[in-house]
């Protein structure tokens, strides 16, 4: 039996501001090796509910601030509730660099105004103090074991920083990952990114999946598992030159 | 204060240049700047008739050096900034290299984030009457250090308004961001731009910046693209359209391969123009134009013939792909990713290149640099067969990577390479035996 996913991606002309197409190009590249048939569904302003259902797995990367300011009506008063309702049912997500910001309560920007989110995930952002600098950087993070895809051999991930935003989660989220080197979500608690039912947020930007292909494949198996309503096993790929890249950083940062 | 930083300076250039340094490019300025922060407001008294600056994402060499080359045949003296000397150190430094107590002019390639600053010296209205304003492009560009094409849009702005009427500003109409920057200025501004349909290309790029109107935030309608978001634009709600050329393609010839190039001789060409050099002048001028190191550079390496473009950001990645793709000369190719400082530390951008672009590449591909793994992934995912031996070879040496290459180019070929800023220095090193900077 052939498998399909359609895959959505967020208002891909104004939340992709530094490669964050990466993410995209992985999850299909690694659904198509497999046979997996892939469609990615762009969701803007013309995509309708009925077509925003038909996802089964969702990635939404940065956007500037004029951009986000385009789309935070649309995103929040059309596309909202629906998506709130399909990820509570556990279809699986990414949020890259600016949009978990977009996905929690609120978020205060740099001139002290109030951004509402979409409150999905339990976590609130704000800007520091003006003087603070932006966190800026690689990135290494050990994953949280409380998350499922933790297994032993492969529990780091590897990313780029860019935020001057910071992120406090509450109780109904979980830390993705903790921070091995770098920053994170507000550079004190040692917390990076949140999970939330099968929905991952990190404050990785840009392509954050092509070195880390655990995360790619974990997403992919998920969002068979919730259309499909078993559990489809993954072929195993060749990734020797993903985890090379992968090493390099940790090895770079001196995290092993 | 002012004549113990100068002469400072000069000794500071003396040295570099007497012990063979290589920082003569900034440092000379650099301590200069530290011994008195306006200092370039006194060295710039000493240029007599214009000053020009030249900013934008890409293009900015390149334009600098022909409105040079073109003012010295002319037998003007001519002070500029060396290549990637950008910075406000670079552009004082300029000013040590030789001990002239004037020049006719000054031609200043100037980074994105201190152009603002660099403005701010020309504050006396006699300065302004000196200056002519070039705005290249404004793409997305190591957002580790520049951050986002919106945020250096509106400090460029915010100071260029700040310009009387006596300056004069030349823009490309075909950036949506700069027209929209150029329709609030008090300058005399005039626009140029490619105005020529048989360089559109077939499908918006990925890499595009300003694909929806600065001026309401609807979506532009494009007639066509020449790459990225540069093109015929106009905006069916708010009305704001592309402004008229005063200097369009069909009026140039480009001496070097590629789109950007023609922006660049078209810039170079209305800024001469507007300051009354003969047109004929000009055309002679580029004609015989050489390109600067690193900017479709050919050189000769153990006789093999092997060009260099600098490909730092996804907008002119994608422009050196599509001029090898085009170019009659055909080669191996190597993909060299740095990420040190002046490259930007995040590769991300990798990712927003057509690197798809690239498949069925009959030539052998090699990957090398700092960050090779990321591109050797960045092709993995970008070309639709998975890459094998024959066909791309991966390289952490760039010494064994240039050696590679030598082997794979076979006679009549070209080599291609493709290097950020810092791994265009070291394969420059290695090709050519010296240091430049």
């Amino acid at each position: 039996m052939n498998y399909e996913l359609n895959i959505g991606w967020l208002y891909p002309e104004l939340m992709s501001t530094y490669g964050d197409r990466g993410n995209v190009v992985v999850l299909q590249k690694r659904c198509e090796w497999r046979d997996i048939n892939v469609e990615i569904v762009p969701i803007d302003f013309s995509t309708t509910n009925q077509e925003l259902r038909t996802i089964n797995l969702i990635f939404g990367g940065g956007a500037q601030d004029r951009q986000q300011s385009i789309l935070i009506d649309d995103l929040r008063k059309n596309k909202g509730p629906v998506l709130k309702e399909m990820i509570n049912a556990g279809m699986p997500g990414l949020f890259v660099c600016g949009s978990p910001q977009l996905f929690g309560h609120y978020f205060i920007d740099g001139n002290g105004n109030k951004l509402e989110g979409l409150g999905i995930f339990d976590m609130v952002s704000n800007y520091p103090e003006k003087e603070t600098p932006r966190c800026i950087g690689n990135m290494v993070a050990s994953l949280n074991f409380q998350f499922s895809i933790f297994n032993f051999q492969k529990n780091t991930v590897v990313g780029f920083e860019n935020h001057g935003g910071r992120t406090y989660l509450g109780k109904g989220v979980k830390p993705f990952a903790r921070v091995l080197a770098g920053n994170g979500n507000n550079g004190e608690d040692g917390t990076e990114g949140a999970v939330y039912k099968n929905c991952i947020a990190t404050y990785s930007h840009g392509p954050f999946l092509p070195k880390n292909p655990h995360i790619a494949d974990w997403l992919i198996a998920k969002a068979l598992d919730m259309k499909y309503k078993k559990v489809i096993p993954l072929e195993t790929l060749d990734d020797t030159l993903e985890w090379q890249a992968h090493d390099y950083m940790l090895r770079r940062l001196k995290v092993y | 204060m002012d004549i113990v930083a100068i002469y400072i300076g000069y000794i500071v250039s003396w040295i570099s240049k007497a012990f063979g340094l290589g920082a003569g490019a900034t440092w000379p300025g650099e301590v200069a700047l530290r011994i008195n922060p306006q200092i370039l407001s006194k060295l710039l008294s000493k240029i007599t008739k214009r000053i020009i600056i030249v900013a934008g994402t890409n293009g900015k060499t390149t334009t600098t050096l022909m409105i040079k080359k073109i003012l010295e045949d002319q037998g003007f003296s001519v002070l500029h900034n060396e290549s990637g000397a950008n910075l406000l150190n670079g552009i004082v430094s300029a000013f040590f290299t030789n001990n002239k107590e004037s020049y006719d002019y000054a031609v200043f390639e100037v980074d994105e984030n201190v152009f603002p600053t660099l403005l701010s010296y020309l504050r006396t209205k006699n300065d302004e009457l000196r200056t002519t304003i070039v705005l290249l492009n404004l793409f997305r560009d190591q957002l580790d250090r520049y951050g986002e094409v919106d945020t250096i849009a509106k400090n460029w702005l915010t100071t260029l308004k700040k310009l009387d009427k006596e300056t004069t500003v030349l823009i490309n109409g075909d950036d949506p961001h700069l027209a929209f920057i150029g329709k609030q200025l008090n300058a005399i501004v005039s626009y140029f731009g490619l105005d020529d349909k048989t360089q559109y290309i077939p499908k918006m790029q990925h890499a595009t910046d300003t694909i929806f109107c600065p001026s309401c935030g609807n979506r532009l309608t494009f007639t066509g693209v020449y790459f990225s978001h540069l093109g015929d634009w106009k905006c069916t709600k708010c009305g704001f359209t592309h402004p008229k050329a005063t200097l369009t393609a069909s009026h140039v010839i480009s001496p070097l391969e590629g789109v950007y190039n023609i922006y660049n001789t078209l810039a170079a060409t209305l800024v001469l123009e507007t300051m009354g050099v003969d047109k004929k002048q000009i055309q002679k001028g580029l004609i015989n134009f050489m390109p600067a190191f690193g900017r479709m550079e050919e050189v000769s390496y153990q006789e093999k013939n092997i060009k260099n473009l600098l490909s730092k950001n996804p907008t002119g990645f994608n422009e050196s792909l599509r001029t090898v793709l085009s170019s009659k000369q055909k080669g191996p190719m190597m993909l060299l990713l740095n990420d040190r400082i002046p490259d930007g530390t995040d590769v991300s951008w990798i990712w927003d290149v057509d690197m798809e672009q690239l498949d069925g590449y009959r030539y052998p591909i090699i990957v090398s640099g700092d960050r090779y793994l990321d591109m050797a992934v960045r092709l993995k995912y970008g070309l639709e067969k998975m890459p094998n031996d024959k066909c791309q070879m991966i390289n952490k040496s760039l010494d064994e990577a240039v050696i590679q290459l030598t082997n794979v180019i076979q006679k009549g070929e070209t080599g291609w390479i493709l290097p950020t800023y810092s791994a265009m220095l070291d394969v420059r090193k290695i090709l050519t035996g010296k240091s430049i900077l």
